[in-house]
């Protein structure tokens, strides 16, 4: 037996040996079934070193192609060491398609996988110099293309796509659950601004559903990462918005929130876009003020956005002159909001303003109606409400919106009530992103320089290096069970 | 020369499994603060 022929099998061994244990983070156990291959590579050696038969050596080394090259040089070394070091050292190169985390024993299998697999292929083609010399033209040309082959195969289809005609933009909302309505509206309002674009460049939506859980928002955002590609993404919901933002900074992708709680924007790769809570609260208690109003009671969903509004009021009220008398935070399956309607009643509030999200809203709004209470006002929520005639005379903050764009989502999408919290800060931040990439610049960095954008919310600003684009709410008033702007 | 060339090998193997853990680390931290450094993945890993 040649003198590389054990060393070229032990080398190969070990690599069958790494990648199957790669794979059983893949697979799971089953994988390791994959070493019986190296009984195989042993049989066929056993049978050259007995009757020194060319088909062995030929079988063995066409076996040993494929694993070096197929585990060791595409899946390991390319898939896994050079995907690994050259997105962390260069993460401007788009060679490598993105993939999900990863755990530290998925790469190191692959650190020894292409290790082994360099050394196979090193003693490999030591060991068939010195047996294959009659079987060399054939053996070699079958070997190159293996090799050359399936290497080029393997790693076309792990490189990114590069479609450069079209830009893939994420989208994720709840489209159902009780937040359902704000993610449809969202979503038409982003298909509203692609529509509306001169085709310089082709769009698509890629729509996730960030659902009710935060497992759910995890697995839309993942989704849209890494298995959509997406360069760059769109959300409401703060509470998506949350989990959306470290992935979007991880993988260097653009995210546009139209969410409230402030800290999502870093200035970096997040930013939101929607008045912060403490425009909301100068707004409405400005309002406040106008109107005479000295007490206030809260009655309030516990959510992270509705906390921000409660909290801002809270800070804004003494600045006013407004008390706010009373404050009940309820969850959201409650239904039976009498006790509580009472207990607000007894502080004799000049305002009831309430926040939520349906059905627990406009629950609350039909027993606010049959306890005879209509001095109701709110930040925002009123706009979701599904029975806005509960509401009727009440009066809230909310985004100002451009009469034009609304005119058009309702004669497009008649089926789908227009949310104004929603629908012109999704409309203007598809429209950022857009002119982003039309303007042939890196996204990221021509997001960052956006200080200033006068769209279908008015004029939004942001200062520079600041993670949240703000604008100056309207109020809002219900007549006749419609919203309509009463002063801007 | 040849125990040199093993030692180099090895060295260099270290300091790849090294370099993985510091990135695999990183990673983990910016996408769970929260710690654990569970996979939250629900995709499979290509």
């Amino acid at each position: 037996m040649d003198r590389f022929a054990l060393p070229s099998f032990v080398a190969l061994a070990l690599t069958i040996l790494f990648t199957s244990l790669r794979h059983v983070y893949r697979f799971g156990a089953s994988a390791l079934l994959f070493n019986l291959v190296t009984v195989v590579l042993a049989l066929l050696l056993l049978w050259f070193r007995s009757k020194r038969s060319p088909l062995a050596v030929g079988l063995y080394a066409l076996v040993g192609a494929w694993v070096v090259t197929g585990f060791g040089l595409v899946d390991a070394l390319w898939d896994g060491v050079l995907k690994l070091y050259i997105r962390y050292f260069f993460p401007s190169v788009t060679l490598f398609r993105r993939s999900v985390p990863r755990p530290f024993g998925f790469e190191a299998a692959a650190i020894l996988t292409a290790v082994a697999g360099l050394f196979a292929l090193y003693y490999g083609v030591r060991f068939l110099r010195r047996v294959a010399r009659r079987t060399r033209p054939l053996l070699w040309i079958a070997l190159l293309l293996v090799v050359i082959g399936g290497s080029a195969y393997g790693v076309s289809t792990r490189t990114a796509p590069r479609n450069g005609d079209v830009i893939r933009i994420g989208v994720i909302v709840p489209t159902h659950g009780p937040q359902r309505p704000l993610g449809r509206a969202f979503v038409r309002a982003v298909e509203l601004a692609r529509d509306d674009r001169p085709a310089k460049r082709r769009y698509e939506l890629v729509i996730a559903d960030s659902g009710t859980t935060p497992a759910e928002a995890r697995r839309a955002a993942e989704r849209l990462i890494y298995e959509k590609n997406v360069q760059a993404i769109v959300g409401g919901i703060s509470r998506s918005g949350q989990i959306v933002a470290p992935y979007a900074t991880a993988e260097q992708v653009p995210h546009l929130c139209v969410c409230s709680v402030e800290t999502i924007g870093d200035g970096v790769y997040n930013f939101t876009n929607i008045p912060l809570p403490e425009d909301e609260s100068t707004r409405w208690m400005e309002e406040a003020r106008r109107r005479g109003i000295r007490k206030v009671a809260i009655l309030a969903q516990k959510y992270p956005s509705i906390d921000g509004h409660v909290n801002a009021l809270d800070r804004e009220a003494p600045r006013s002159n407004v008390r706010i008398v009373y404050v009940n935070r309820f969850e959201a399956g409650t239904t039976d909001f009498r006790p509580i309607i009472e207990e607000a009643r007894r502080n004799d509030p000049d305002v009831y303003v309430i926040s939520g999200f349906n059905p627990a809203l406009d629950s609350l709004g039909a027993q606010l109606r049959e306890a005879g209470i209509r001095n109701i006002s709110a930040v925002v929520a009123l706009s979701i409400s599904e029975r806005k005639e509960l509401f009727e005379g009440a009066w809230y903050t909310d985004s100002f919106i451009d009469s034009g764009l609304r005119a058009k989502f309702e004669a497009k999408y008649p089926d789908t009530p227009f949310v104004a919290h929603m629908v012109p800060y999704a409309y203007d931040s598809f429209n950022i992103l857009a002119d982003g990439f039309e303007s042939g610049r890196d996204i990221g960095r021509y997001v960052r320089g956006v200080t200033r954008y006068r769209g279908a919310a008015g004029v939004i600003t942001r200062p520079p290096g600041g993670g949240n684009f703000r604008s100056r709410p309207a109020v809002w008033l219900i007549t006749n069970g419609n919203a309509k702007i009463e002063m801007e | 020369m040849k125990l040199i060339r093993w030692i180099v090998t090895a060295l260099v193997v270290i300091a790849l499994l090294g370099g993985a853990h510091y990135i695999v680390g990183q990673r983990n931290a910016a996408l769970f603060p929260e710690g654990g450094g569970a996979m939250p993945s629900s995709m499979p890993m290509h």
